[in-house]
């Protein structure tokens, strides 16, 4: 790495922990994305963030380095008459990322490239930008009187050779996400797919810059429903960050045991699903009981399962209750006996691994996708946040990362069958060890946000954690210590949509549910 | 740490026939010891409620702390500043998301989220819910509401605020 601090001498490069920024101008951006690429293996483009900034936008290209565990940051500032030009040559999913762009905010990007993503065809205006006056109900100002365009003319133009197109959802019985998927099948093998997302988009950025941080604290669950809590620690991490702020040691044990519960409910859940899709009925049910069982936890503690919200700005919401820590004991001595079960009875059946050894992604395929977490490991490469850019306390547990080694939904089943092994132990230790906490009655004081007076703040901050699918982050420029003024989720879900095109192709159609489930699509993650 | 190599092989002949065994006097164990393995258990928190004071006025001295904290911005409140005391408390019942920001921030114990399960009703429901039916309403206490001694209410149960409700079409 001191070679690329070399390298880049002259322009202002700085370094902070395990993180580079540099600034770099319109016309030197391909030849700097080219060396960092080709030179310094920076080839993993997790995100594409675009703010606006007086009178102009200001693109952060979020690289990263798997091997030396690095993260790279490149600005770019251009005026709004310049066109940004495309990435596609390096990233072929970028152009997703820019659609994004153009839609939320309005940025000059490639002619072809300006099609809407999140938003409606028939909408007016870009959301994100400043200019933007919301209309109130949906009535003549927001939609145009004309047609939908339609943007069909490549399908019609194969259709007519003799290919077919079929298109599957959002409302259909085998795929249970609101997701629409255009396939192009020859024989009932797909060739080609197009999912086409956006169908529960809420606009969750837009609100993040109104509210203030504490009350975004419960949107910021929501986000990703599943893995019950995760959106909203990850959300208080953040803005701990900004704002300086220590929390105590036993705050930060707690936090690490409701992630890990929350992995461990959110993999339940998507094994349960892979298995209703082959029809072992009996085990989706084990799987789901399993599953409440977690959450029950989470329901003692808080009183809430599916979106628990335990973390709160500066500490935890309560204390933990009498019998909690005993009743979590329990429920990790059943998981761990009926996991023993599974594995002798489920494991290693013929018709199991024959129904699931389908629908492979290569390593490569999956880096230039994006693709991160369970999937990325599934392919046998070792990147996960919890080693590399430990937080709280994971440098001091005991702990392994499994490794597929084909990448298909036998591996993806394995990896997440090991990971919830290996996320009971972390539970158990931290237990174990869990700090005693000073305050007798409260984690934290709910009288103190009122109490920060509001002052004015230029920074920005980027702090991700490892979730249940992957890379799970909030990229925040603040305006105020209470009030952000730009936030972009970085969701895995949104890679993994796109990345189902190498994943189907070649399969056979009737596997698409399955490929589907086995990469545990969170439709609130990609359409925000 | 690569999984380990046996889960890519076939099981055997002999471990399979021993677990197929296995399942099918499970079924009849099943029967005669009953099945004891379902969870039953629903979420915990419900709808807000106001607790009030044994001479059925309101604790709530509308600081306005709650309706400044809200996520959705929910609650509306108009104060009658002479008594200190809320002359209107309307919650947008099909806004709230029953996070329970409001019970944590209001430093008089007057709002509390009952535990109570209440049915979700189509149609012309009100869903703007008044003080009638936040303090008083047939869930809490059947109507006579929740009161605040000694700064804890008065629940019946150590973890739910009233009866369920019946549900009557």
């Amino acid at each position: 790495m001191s070679k690329l601090l070399d390298f880049f001498e002259k322009r202002d490069i700085y370094e902070e922990g395990n993180r580079l920024y540099m600034s770099t101008s319109l016309l030197g951006l391909k030849d700097d994305i080219r060396i960092l690429k080709d030179e310094f293996k920076f080839i993993f483009l997790s995100d594409i963030i675009g703010t606006e900034k007086s009178g102009q936008f200001e693109i952060i290209y979020h690289l990263t380095n798997l091997e030396f565990r690095k993260k790279f940051f490149l600005n770019l500032r251009i005026s709004k008459t310049n066109t940004l030009p495309s990435l596609s040559m390096y990233w072929p999913l970028s152009v997703y990322h820019e659609m994004e762009l153009w839609d939320m905010l309005g940025v000059n990007v490639e002619e072809g490239l300006k099609k809407r993503i999140l938003n409606i065809p028939e909408f007016h205006g870009h959301p994100l930008s400043e200019n933007f006056v919301a209309a109130g109900d949906p009535d003549e100002s927001v939609f145009c009187d004309e047609l939908p365009e339609i943007h069909q003319s490549v399908i019609d133009s194969e259709r007519r050779e003799g290919l077919e197109w079929s298109s599957h959802g959002p409302c259909s019985n085998n795929i249970k996400r609101p997701v629409q998927l255009q396939v192009k099948t020859d024989n009932d093998i797909v060739l080609d797919c197009r999912p086409k997302i956006g169908h529960v988009h809420r606009g969750v950025e837009k609100l993040a810059s109104e509210l203030d941080y504490f009350q975004f604290n419960i949107h910021a669950d929501r986000i990703n429903y599943q893995s019950c809590c995760t959106g909203s620690i990850v959300w208080c991490m953040t803005i701990e960050q900004l704002i300086n702020m220590e929390i105590s040691d036993r705050s930060k044990a707690l936090r690490m045991v409701f992630l890990e519960l929350g992995r461990i409910a959110d993999h339940f859940t998507c094994l349960a699903n892979i298995c209703s899709k082959i029809s072992y009925e009996e085990a989706y049910w084990e799987n789901l009981k399993l599953r409440d069982e977690i959450q029950l936890l989470f329901n003692l503690y808080n009183g809430r399962e599916n979106v628990s919200m335990p973390a709160r700005i500066g500490g935890m919401s309560k204390q933990l209750p009498y019998g909690w820590s005993a009743q979590c004991m329990e429920t990790i001595k059943n998981v761990k006996s009926k996991l023993f079960l599974m594995e002798n009875e489920l494991l290693r059946s013929r018709l199991w691994m024959d129904a699931l050894q389908v629908c492979d992604i290569t390593s490569t395929d999956a880096i230039s996708s994006g693709v991160s977490g369970p999937v990325l490991r599934a392919c046998g490469i070792n990147f996960d946040l919890r080693k590399d850019m430990p937080y709280y306390f994971y440098e001091e547990v005991d702990f392994e990362i499994p490794l597929g080694v084909r990448g298909d939904v036998h591996d993806r089943y394995l990896v997440r069958f090991e990971e919830i092994k290996q996320s009971l132990n972390i539970v158990t230790q931290v237990m174990d060890n869990l700090p005693i906490s000073k305050k007798e009655d409260q984690e934290y004081d709910p009288g103190f946000w009122f109490s920060l007076e509001e002052e004015a703040m230029d920074a920005s901050v980027y702090c991700p954690v490892e979730s249940s699918n992957g890379e799970f982050g909030f990229y925040l420029e603040a305006a105020t210590n209470k009030r952000a003024r730009r936030v972009k989720v970085r969701g895995p879900s949104f890679s993994h949509v796109f990345a189902l095109k190498h994943i189907m192709y070649g399969s056979y159609l009737k596997e698409l549910p399955l490929a589907m489930e086995s990469l545990n699509i969170i439709p609130t993650e990609h359409d925000r | 740490v690569i999984l380990n190599r046996k889960y890519y092989f076939y099981r055997n002949f002999l471990s399979s026939l021993l677990i197929v065994l296995k399942q099918f006097f499970s079924l009849f164990s099943n029967y005669i010891t009953g099945n004891k393995d379902e969870v039953f258990h629903h979420s915990g928190k419900g709808p807000p409620l106001l607790t009030i004071h044994p001479d059925q006025t309101l604790v709530c001295t509308s600081c306005g702390h709650c309706q400044s904290i809200c996520p959705t911005q929910c609650i509306s409140l108009t104060t009658n500043e002479v008594k200190k005391a809320p002359t209107d408390f309307v919650i947008d019942m099909k806004d709230c998301l029953y996070c329970g920001l409001c019970e944590e921030v209001c430093p008089d114990k007057a709002i509390y989220m009952a535990y109570e399960v209440v049915p979700i009703v189509c149609g012309d429901y009100d869903w703007k819910w008044g003080i009638d039916k936040l303090a008083f309403r047939e869930g809490l206490n059947r109507g006579k509401g929740i009161v605040l001694k000694d700064g804890q209410p008065q629940f019946q149960n150590w973890q739910s605020a009233g009866d369920p409700v019946q549900v009557k079409e």
